[in-house]
């Protein structure tokens, strides 16, 4: 249903370019779950929000495809653009809760984007929201409400509401329970998954926090300073990661469960996007690197069924990262 | 990680030196974020412009000029008078010559000297004013956020009456009341009227930003004691904002003497707004006589509209140092 | 709390409320309500002891963070904090207690001196004074065993014992805090401990050397006008410690400690030069540069990018070992209290409801509440099928609550005793793991 080829989005900045996102490519099934995990500046919002061609002024797409249902939406104009908008491709965004104007009654604000988006009437509108509040959780009665009287957990849903509005094929959460508490974001990603299943939308999950990618997710793709170093099944990604990068991200997360093991800390920080290293990206940190990372850029390829990585060194064997 | 490190030798420099240089490099940024501002540098423009302006009084007075002729009170130009009696014209106001560029006043005193005297005026006045106003304000701002219920109240409360303040009538009674009402009182009155009022408003919600700030939180477990929290943190982060308005203090300033002396109430040597005034007193700004003499009127008002307005550029310019935000990409 | 305390405690809190009032309009009726951020808190800190604050927001344990920096002041209760260097003790004789006394070691001179001497009901004061010199003396010899918590010392085969003054039981409930024996023994205790709780002026600066805290915000903390070096000596130049150049000196020395290096390239940098993490190795620095002995350290981690938390997370183990620090290491993640805290208490709506050592509690919790969070928590494992508990409702505000269980709302154990009863108190229900609720 959705296939990113090569898809390459830099920023102009007075300092020079950055480039946020460098030949990305994978695909999404109908009703698919996908999760991006990676850290800042890896690139996984903006590749939300290039999806949703909402990036800021400066941004452009350098190269590469977008097709969504066979259509590719790099080529889209604006007009054209705004049809695929919420319909075909919506979004919850980082913060959410913070997107909601404060000035109007949730209601009110979800009619707002429905009828923006299609010509309906108020009242079916409205009992469209009804519908959508039952499906997410909210009491109906509370439509009429102000942002502020709603807890943390309720603007969560009615932001998901929101996307919801006109039953889009894919939606895409970024971060959407960052903000939230342990309890309340089990029950909404719960509830997210229900509805993905019940309404067959595809989703895209964005997170830095692997356990819930872990949890949410059929496919998973690892970014790193706007590169998609590793791609595959949740399985196959947790079980048997093989980039260095992956390896090392998950043997820096603390669990509750298990045994409790020391935890990795990669060394370093993540590159400046004006001027990224040459090379594979994650070479200056990576225990692996050799001359051809320093130098030639590895590709997205598959090894095994279903998994790829860009790496020239892949970690054959369980998730034992040499401490440098 | 070593149990014992050792202790290295201290900087090599002195702190003093350390701190001379950071405040070179940062002046050096600040300056490349203005340069790319279009309004600021304007507003930099038309100041830098009416700087020559004022030193050119001083340096002519004092070289090729007579100060019998072109003193900007007391100056006469008897020789032109007479010429122009002998042609029949109106000896004064006399149009831009060569001698006299733009020409006299109704009183025979050369116009441009007394723009190129005032120009000086106004901008001490103005920088006065503006100094005392924000260094009041500042104040007033930190201690009224900081401190709270009443000390706010009643700052807050200041701040509301000097808003509604009559400045016009203030200082028609006040100058009834002190013989000499000068430039230099002018600029002190000024400065403590406006720092009491509307600035110490908006720097007091940017000061209540501040105080919630974790770091003040720091200091205060560090043992800061009340003062060493306002003047080592809340007021440094204050002092973008308050120069920021610092520039537009300088504007109401000069704009507020403009009017005053227009009033004819305050006692100064030589300003702009006198200069209207006098034009207006003589009678020459009525019907098309303002055309017919326009350098009695629009060389001062224009300078006074120029000057505030530049410090108004000058102080957006300004804006896109203190508000990042702003900073196009 | 109904236990004899061991002898390194460094902090002991006692019965705290934070109570705030709720703002109401202009005009309103009826009387002031409050919000019981903290009620009745109960709990302490060892030496050297990583100790964690896990709960969801509103459970209050940010307040309860502030309320040990002394940012806010307790409403009522005792926050006392053990001065360096002064034990109390009650000297006893064949099972009797003589008295209680206080000695002062200064590490410096190496001399010790007493602070206070209270004698017991019914001894003898002379005799008292006579042992109590024997043991000075003996003790002069021999400083190190002021650590004990037990001094035996043989003198004409009548064998005087030294009881650290933590180790007597506090009054029981009947006796409605206060006996008998409390009286003589309550100064031995107070001298040890200070009660820092409505400490003010000189005292409380004094206080500040000795407790420190981080923030959880990298770029809140750090005010972005000072360098790099006005910001981690500000603790020095507040508390008159040191020349300019021993300040210089010491600031270059904890930038190198917290990973900083080379130090001479920050010393003069400004926060917005550098990254998250670095950012906050300096809230770090600034924290430990008064060699504090209790760190609040208020969600350090959860702001920065997962690769560089466990650098500073280390950081901060290593630097407990070699400086010997306390930390109340204040969390939302359960995962993050694993790793860094020996021991963890679970809040709820101003409460403790669970305490103990942190696997125990992770492997085996009792309390509903805790059983629900832990449930709760994503796992980064595909294959590990969690069951969540479910609970009703949400967090409500502690507005003026009910005395009964706070829980009692949302308890899937919730039963008759739990709406009659008053809010339960922690019990010891074996190995330090003190749970409190009715129903299990």
């Amino acid at each position: 249903m959705l296939e990113v080829k090569n898809l390459s989005v830099h920023y102009r900045t007075k300092k020079g370019e950055v480039s946020a996102l460098e030949n990305v490519s994978f695909s999404l099934e109908r009703g698919q779950a996908l999760g991006l995990v990676g850290e800042s500046g890896c690139g996984k919002t903006t590749l939300a929000l290039t999806l949703m061609r909402l990036f800021a002024e400066n941004g452009y797409i350098k190269s590469g495809q977008m097709l969504f249902n066979g259509q590719d939406l790099v080529t889209l104009n604006e007009e054209q653009m705004r049809q695929v908008r919420w319909k075909g491709i919506s979004m919850v965004f980082q913060a959410a809760m913070n997107t909601l104007n404060p000035v109007y009654r949730v209601g009110d604000q979800i009619i707002e984007a429905i009828q923006n988006h299609e010509s309906t009437s108020y009242e079916a509108a409205r009992a469209r929201v009804a519908e959508l509040f039952e499906l997410v959780g909210i009491n109906a009665t509370r439509i009429d409400s102000y942002p502020h009287e709603y807890s943390g957990g309720m603007r969560q849903r009615a932001v998901i509401a929101m996307a919801l509005a006109c039953y889009p094929a894919l939606i895409i959460a970024d971060e959407p329970t960052t903000a939230l508490d342990v309890i309340v974001q089990d029950r909404i990603l719960k509830r997210m998954d229900e509805l993905r299943r019940q309404l067959n939308m595809a989703m895209i999950y964005i997170s830095h926090d692997i356990a819930v990618i872990a949890e949410v997710s059929e496919m998973v793709g690892v970014m790193y300073a706007g590169k998609m170093v590793e791609f595959g099944p949740t399985d196959d990604i947790f079980k048997r990661p093989q980039h260095p990068y992956t390896v090392a991200l998950m043997s820096s997360f603390p669990s509750i469960r298990g045994e409790k093991h020391d935890l990795f800390t990669i060394p370093g920080e993540p590159p400046n996007l004006l001027k990224p290293p040459a090379g594979c990206r994650f070479h200056p940190r990576c225990p692996y690197a050799s001359e051809t990372c320093e130098q030639s850029e590895p590709a997205l390829e598959l090894r095994d069924e279903r998994h790829s990585v860009a790496c020239w060194h892949p970690v054959k064997e369980k998730a034992k990262v040499r401490a440098s | 990680m070593a149990t014992s490190v050792q202790l290295k030798s201290p900087a090599a420099e002195s702190l003093w030196r350390v701190r001379l240089r950071l405040l070179r490099r940062s002046f050096g940024n600040n300056w490349s974020i203005f340069r790319e501002s279009p309004l600021g540098l304007a507003g930099l423009v038309i100041i830098l412009f009416y700087g020559l302006i004022a030193a050119a009084y001083p340096i002519l007075i004092n070289t090729v000029w007579d100060p019998e002729i072109y003193d900007p009170k007391h100056g006469y130009d008897m020789e032109q008078s007479m010429a122009r009696a002998a042609a029949g014209l109106d000896m004064n106001p006399a149009p831009p010559s060569a001698t006299h560029w733009l020409g006299t006043d109704p009183w025979g005193r050369d116009v441009f000297a007394q723009l190129s005297f005032s120009a000086a005026a106004e901008f001490f006045l103005g920088v006065i004013a503006a100094l005392i106003t924000v260094f009041i304000g500042t104040l007033v701002a930190a201690l009224a956020a900081y401190f709270g219920r009443f000390v706010d109240t009643f700052f807050m409360r200041v701040a509301d009456v000097m808003l509604l303040f009559p400045l016009i009538s203030f200082f028609i009674v006040l100058s009834a009341l002190i013989e000499d009402l000068n430039l230099y009182t002018l600029a002190v009155i000024l400065g403590i009227v406006h720092g009491f009022g509307g600035i110490a408003i908006v720097l007091k919600s940017q000061a209540m930003t501040i105080k919630v700030k974790p770091f003040v939180d720091a200091a205060r477990i560090s043992g800061g004691n009340h003062f060493h929290i306002i003047l080592s943190h809340i007021i440094p982060n204050l002092l973008p904002l308050s120069f920021l308005y610092m520039m537009f203090s300088v504007t109401t300033a000069i704009f507020s003497e403009a009017v005053l002396s227009f009033f004819g109430v305050i006692n100064v040597h030589m300003s702009w707004g006198l200069m209207v005034q006098m034009a207006n007193i003589a009678g020459y700004l009525q019907g098309d006589w303002m055309i017919k003499t326009w350098w009695l009127f629009f060389p001062p008002s224009l300078s006074i509209t120029a000057l505030c307005a530049a410090f108004y550029l000058v102080g957006r310019g300004f804006d896109e140092i203190v508000n990042p935000r702003l900073r196009r990409v | 709390m109904n236990q004899a305390l061991p002898a390194n405690v460094s902090i002991w809190v006692q019965d705290v409320r934070k109570l705030f009032p709720v703002q109401k309009g202009l005009f309103v009726r009826g009387k002031l309500q409050h919000v019981h951020a903290v009620d009745h808190l109960d709990f302490y800190i060892q030496e050297g002891e990583s100790f964690g604050l896990v709960g969801e927001s509103g459970c209050g344990k940010t307040t309860t963070g502030s309320l040990l920096v002394r940012l806010l002041e307790p409403t009522s209760g005792h926050i006392l904090m053990r001065r360096p260097q002064v034990r109390g003790f009650v000297l006893q004789q064949g099972g009797t207690p003589l008295g209680a006394i206080s000695i002062r070691l200064d590490e410096e001179k190496r001399a010790l001196s007493v602070v206070a001497a209270d004698v017991a009901p019914g001894a003898n004061p002379r005799h008292f004074k006579q042992q109590a010199d024997v043991a000075l003396s003996q003790l002069a010899r021999k400083p190190e065993q002021l650590s004990q918590v037990k001094i035996h010392f043989g003198e004409n085969g009548r064998g005087i014992v030294m009881d650290h003054i933590s180790r007597f039981q506090p009054p029981s409930a009947a006796q409605n805090g206060r006996g008998a024996w409390d009286v003589w023994a309550q100064r031995a205790r107070n001298v040890e401990f200070m009660d820092i709780a409505h400490l003010d002026g000189a005292g409380l600066k004094r206080f500040r050397r000795h407790v420190q805290m981080i923030f959880q915000d990298p770029y809140g903390s750090l005010n972005p006008r000072k360098t790099i070096y006005d910001i981690v000596a500000e603790p020095l130049k507040v508390q008159k410690i040191g020349t300019l150049h021993e300040r210089e000196a010491q600031v270059m020395e904890m930038l190198e400690v917290v990973g900083l290096t080379p130090a001479e390239s920050f010393m003069f940098r400004y926060p917005h030069e550098l990254s998250g993490g670095q950012r906050q190795r300096v809230a770090v620095a600034r924290a430990i540069i008064v060699r504090p002995t209790f760190v609040v350290a208020d969600e350090p981690t959860s702001m920065l990018d997962v690769s560089i938390r466990t650098g500073v997370m280390r950081l901060m183990q290593n630097l407990q070992k070699e400086f010997g620090i306390s930390y109340l290491y204040i969390t939302h993640d359960l995962a993050v209290a694993r790793y860094m805290c020996e021991r963890i208490a679970v809040m709820y709506l101003g409460k403790i409801v669970e305490m103990g050592p942190t696997e125990e509690i992770l492997q085996n919790p009792l309390h509903p509440y805790t059983r629900a969070l832990i449930s709760a928590v994503p796992v980064p494992d595909p294959a590990y099928k969690r069951q969540p508990i479910e609970l009703k409702g949400s967090i409500p505000k502690p507005i003026d609550p009910h005395p009964r269980c706070r829980f009692y709302d949302r308890c899937p154990l919730a039963s008759k005793r739990c709406e009659a009863e008053v809010h339960p108190a922690l019990v010891d229900r074996g190995n330090g793991h003190f749970v409190a609720c009715y129903e299990v």
